[in-house]
């Protein structure tokens, strides 16, 4: 007792030196820096020390500080970021002039979250990328893929080569909820899940939660990937592009009213569609010749940006992506497609720089359509959801040392689900199955990151999320929190805890994530998913350029949803039947150690990058899956290893290497066979597979390195570079799959076959794959 | 079928990125031991005498005996009659079908009766399991529609029982439905099963694509099957398309015998021939 009564008396003397910490007021102007107007609105954020206000109508802010060297970022809407250091012994004035949005000022945004803002952030279990960031690294064919970039960060997986799915500290991929400006996109993925649907010239930035998600965001279980899109430049025509080895890319950006109002358009399509059906043509006449199916993605993005007054902006972002696919032979012709549409209109309205209001409406649309032509007859088996969805914000500074955010969104979902039609040109066949569904998912938080004092911030939330649909209704309170304690200027200790509910679930129809699979609302038989985690860390700033962190995590999700085994998944009209329900935990420790450039010449100063580390476990376990016991969810990883090494070498010229390594993926192999003699005329006796444990076998671990390097050209007229990537740089063989194949021996005269043993094979995917990209920026 | 459907075209658009085949090679992994089970698959087929085939499984790295045994004792039950099956090595000419297991009693078109089995096995294994035969579900005279070409597509219609949930496997051959000569083609053209969920009590419709000409001989056959058989044939299909399928999850086989590993089930298939006009 007199122990605890010493260290709350601690707690409190502590607490109570930190908040006597003398502090100094920082004011000054924010410009223009081209016209040297005053800039109203413009953000002025010493992230460090979670402090933070908007200019008023004449471009003056003033903050409080404490005595310190801090940090300050100054942003403005259609501008770059200017970061400024300054050290604080008395009131100061800092007077700073921001340039337009540009490629310089793009680098700045990446340096501007250092590392010394990571070490002071109350947020953990959080990556941030930048575009500028993910160009640099090299890319499968070449395509920069912001997604896969994220994975190469701690706690982050992917589903198998090549794919750009996240399996984020044991989620699932319909676990990770995908925003894009803030409108959900359910499958972003072209190529079956080969390249994400962000195409990298209309994306500004990314920042992956893995845990501890502030309260705004809610709906999916494992994490938050929240995209924000690139806004037009506001004071010139400009354009950017590339052309690579599987698409090419153009985005533009339009200042209609100077400084008012602009809109970039981007959009992006890939071409071997146009090659194989050359080749197609060519070999038509060709019996042994198998023709290859015409299959081509494209994604279009297009953002505008209205300054309505020095207190209002208005952006509207619109998304819209689809893969196509076709094959023709004769009297048959199979057609699928998929693809999404998103779409936010948003305002903001400064009150004055401590109060501002975002309205924003939004809209979603994911769908998926097998076309099929079948001799007279004619099928089409579709499903899809669609939101429309509306939320208002309310950002708050009350003081310096409080930051509240709340809010309420809502949002109205409609589901078809396995929508079959059959029909036949004499019309002797003619019917239809699947179900629709609507469902209404609420939400309503509140926020604040506090100050506690030099040493202590605390950010704590609560959510209130429901659901309403399916003639029932569920509702969750939802507590998020998170602490930071500074041990010294150098360490940092964190903690943070979080629950999340899931009222949509994806069930799927295969072991990966494909576009056939389905979302599914909540309702009497399928109850919301819950999942609580718990995460715990301490970060060390080592020097000035080299940031360690080591974070362990717990992770429990209660009522997952899976099909049970030989479910009817297509013509059934009552797919509750079809599930079964379980739960899952994970728990694990992530290292990381993050390299930032310096601000020397040597070899030591320009690299950049990141050593990861993860141990980790996952574990489902279901009633009816597996006999009841647990096993592994196929993407569980015990190690994991990821290395990302980026060398500028002047103005023209910058290297860069990635190293993965990863324990094989969990996978069910058959232990033993069986013969089947079936009844059926024709059909022989089958050798049969017996599987008996889920995901007991290990594939081969994987490993693998990337190169790239990118030579800048530096043409007056704008920027230009030549991107090399090459994948898988040494070859290795990496397993995608393992099979059984049998060994047979044929009987001396006689011709007949007999079986003498079976052997296992893997099947590779991807060997070393050089590619070429053009860019252009003007 | 989709679902299959799909997983190749991937796979095409898969290997086309991958600039060709896919490489393979060899690759030793190490699996537990396993126990063998009894394998029974009785299908009781009315105007056939009751016959089976017994085997057991067998693990991968075992020694690969042959897995057809004998030594078992197989009781088939109803109306208080216990038939003890011998053991021999039979033959079915229609389809070249083997049964190490036969009656001289030939299955009653008695569709009330439960029938039970029971395979015992000297070292204690026992497998049992109930069924009864399903009955006939008579197909209508098919039909060609033909193509600009002259060229045939053949329909297949049958009128579903409605409020029962039914299940169906329909085979169509060519010619004729099995040619013992192995050099010449496999006669049959389509075998599949499907259920009565999505229009029950309504006239199913199956067509072929556009393939055949004036004489062609098409016969179809189709087989009333229960819910547990429907379920071990998928579950056999799953299995067998998993190997090599990296977005299948695999299943266990779903028996509808207990004890073991098989099927237990009767049925008495309708057949329709065409002559192509």
């Amino acid at each position: 007792m007199t122990r605890r009564l010493l260290t709350f008396l601690g707690f409190i003397l502590l607490f109570s030196l930190a908040t006597a910490q003398s502090t100094f007021t920082l004011s000054g102007k924010v410009r223009d820096a081209e016209t040297g107007d005053p800039l109203a609105g413009a953000g002025v954020y010493a992230p460090g020390k979670k402090v933070g206000a908007y200019t008023d109508e004449k471009g003056n802010y003033s903050i409080q500080l404490p005595a310190d060297t801090v940090t300050v970022v100054f942003t403005f809407t259609g501008y770059g970021t200017v970061k400024e250091v300054v050290t604080l012994t008395k009131n100061s004035n800092l007077d700073v002039k921001i340039n337009e949005t540009g490629s310089t000022m793009d680098d700045v945004v990446i340096e501007a979250n250092s590392l010394e803002e990571k070490l002071n952030s109350t947020q953990m279990s959080a990556n941030n990328l930048t575009i500028v960031e993910a160009k640099k690294i090299p890319a499968l064919f070449g395509e920069v893929d912001i997604i896969k970039t994220l994975q190469l960060k701690p706690g982050v997986q992917s589903g198998g080569e090549g794919l750009s799915g996240l399996y984020v500290r044991g989620g699932g991929p319909d676990q990770n909820l995908f925003l894009v400006d803030n409108a959900p996109v359910y499958n972003p993925s072209h190529l079956f899940g080969l390249f994400s649907t962000f195409n990298g010239d209309a994306v500004k930035d990314v920042t992956l939660y893995k845990g501890g998600y502030p309260a705004q965001f809610g709906g999916k279980l494992s994490s938050v990937i929240d995209i924000g899109l690139r806004e037009g430049n506001m004071k010139k025509f400009s354009g950017s592009g590339g052309i690579g080895l599987i698409s090419s890319r153009l985005s533009l950006e339009l200042p209609i009213i100077r400084d008012k109002v602009s809109l970039i358009v981007a959009g992006r399509r890939t071409y071997f569609d146009v090659f194989t059906r050359q080749l197609n043509i060519i070999k038509k006449d060709n019996p042994n010749y198998n023709p290859i199916p015409d299959y081509y993605f494209y994604d279009f993005n297009a953002k505008l940006t209205i300054k309505a007054s020095p207190r209002d902006q208005i952006n509207a972002s619109f998304y819209g992506g689809r893969d196509k696919f076709r094959f023709n032979a004769g009297d048959f012709d199979f057609k699928l497609g998929w693809g999404n549409l998103a779409g936010v209109v948003d305002w903001s309205h400064a009150f004055n720089s401590k109060l501002l209001l975002k309205v924003m409406g939004t809209f979603s649309d994911y769908d998926y359509a097998f076309d099929n032509v079948f001799s007279q007859f004619k099928f089409k088996l579709s499903s899809g959801i669609q939101d429309f969805a509306g939320q208002t914000q309310l950002l708050w500074k009350p003081t310096d040392r409080h930051n509240i955010k709340s809010g309420i969104a809502y949002t109205h979902h409609a589901f078809a689900v396995g929508r079959f039609n059959a029909s036949s040109e004499d019309n002797s066949v003619n019917f239809e199955s699947g179900q629709n569904f609507t469902g209404n998912e609420l939400g309503a938080y509140i926020n604040d990151e506090f100050v506690a004092g030099k040493k202590l911030s605390i950010n704590g939330g609560l959510r209130l999320s429901g659901w309403v649909g399916g003639d029932t209704s569920y509702f969750g309170l939802e507590p998020r929190a998170s602490a930071k304690y500074s041990i010294s200027d150098k360490v940092s200790i964190k903690a943070a805890y979080a629950r999340m509910f899931q009222y949509v679930h994806m069930v799927s129809t295969s072991g990966a994530s494909l576009p056939t699979d389905m979302w599914y609302p909540s309702g009497k038989v399928v109850r919301p998913q819950r999942s609580d985690q718990v995460a715990g860390g301490v970060s060390m700033l080592l020097g000035k350029q080299f940031l360690l962190s080591d974070e362990v995590y717990y992770k429990w999700m209660n009522r997952q949803v899976d099909f049970r085994d030989g479910a009817q998944i297509f013509f059934n009209d009552d797919l509750d039947g079809e599930f079964v329900f379980g739960k899952g935990w994970g728990y694990g420790n992530e290292i990381y150690l993050e390299k930032k450039r310096g601000p020397g010449k040597g070899l030591l100063d320009r690299l950049s990058g990141w050593v990861g580390y993860t141990l980790a476990w996952n574990w489902r376990q279901f009633a009816e899956i597996n006999d009841g016991n647990k096993f592994h969810p196929r993407f569980d990883r015990r190690n994991d290893i990821t290395v990302v090494l980026i060398e500028d070498l002047g103005k023209r010229l910058s290297v860069s290497a990635t190293w993965v390594y990863g324990t094989g993926n969990a996978v069910t192999l058959p232990i033993a066979w069986m013969v089947s003699s079936d009844p059926v005329p024709g059909n022989d006796i089958n050798i049969i597979p017996i599987y008996t444990e889920r995901n007991s076998f290990r594939m081969p671990n994987y490993h693998r390195m990337d190169v790239g390097m990118v030579y800048n050209i530096l043409p007056k007229w704008g920027e230009s570079d030549i991107t090399l990537s090459v994948y898988n740089a040494y070859s290795r063989r990496n397993a995608y799959f393992l099979y059984f194949d049998t060994e047979t021996e044929t009987l001396p005269g006689t011709g007949i076959t007999t079986l003498t043993g079976f052997k296992v094979k893997q099947v590779s995917l991807f060997p070393i794959i050089p590619s070429l990209t053009w860019n252009f920026k003007f | 079928m989709h679902k299959n459907r799909f997983i190749v075209l991937v796979s095409s658009i898969l290997g086309m990125l991958a600039f060709g085949c896919l490489p393979e090679k060899e690759v030793e992994i190490e699996i537990p031991p396993y126990d063998r089970q009894l394998v029974v698959e009785c299908y009781m087929e009315v105007g056939k005498p009751f016959r089976l085939l017994v085997s057991e499984s067998i693990g991968f790295f075992e020694p690969q005996d042959t897995p057809i045994i004998a030594g078992a004792e197989v009781v088939i039950s109803h109306n208080g009659i216990h038939d003890t099956l011998p053991q021999g090595l039979f033959f079915d000419p229609e389809g070249l079908k083997i049964f190490n297991f036969a009656s001289s009693e030939v299955v009653p078109a008695d569709y009330t009766t439960q029938y039970s089995i029971s395979v015992k096995y000297p070292d204690g294994r026992h497998v049992t399991g109930a069924a009864k035969i399903m009955p006939p579900v008579q197909l209508e005279p098919m039909t060609a529609s033909f193509n600009a070409d002259s060229n045939a597509s053949v329909l297949v219609r049958w009128l579903d029982q409605p409020g029962q949930q039914n299940f169906y496997r329909l085979a169509l051959f060519k010619g004729k439905v099995f040619d013992p000569n192995p050099d010449n083609e496999n006669t049959q053209l389509l075998d599949f099963t499907l259920d009565d969920r999505i229009g029950d009590g309504e006239m199913f419709t199956v067509g072929t694509l556009f393939d055949y000409q004036s004489g062609d001989t098409i016969i179809a056959q189709l087989y009333h099957i229960d819910q547990p058989y429907w379920r071990y044939i998928n579950s056999l299909d799953d299995a067998a398309s998993s190997n090599g399928n990296p977005f299948a999850q695999p299943g266990v086989i779903r028996s509808t015998v207990s004890g073991g590993i098989g099927v237990f089930t009767g049925y008495l298939f309708t057949r329709d021939t065409l002559i192509i006009p």
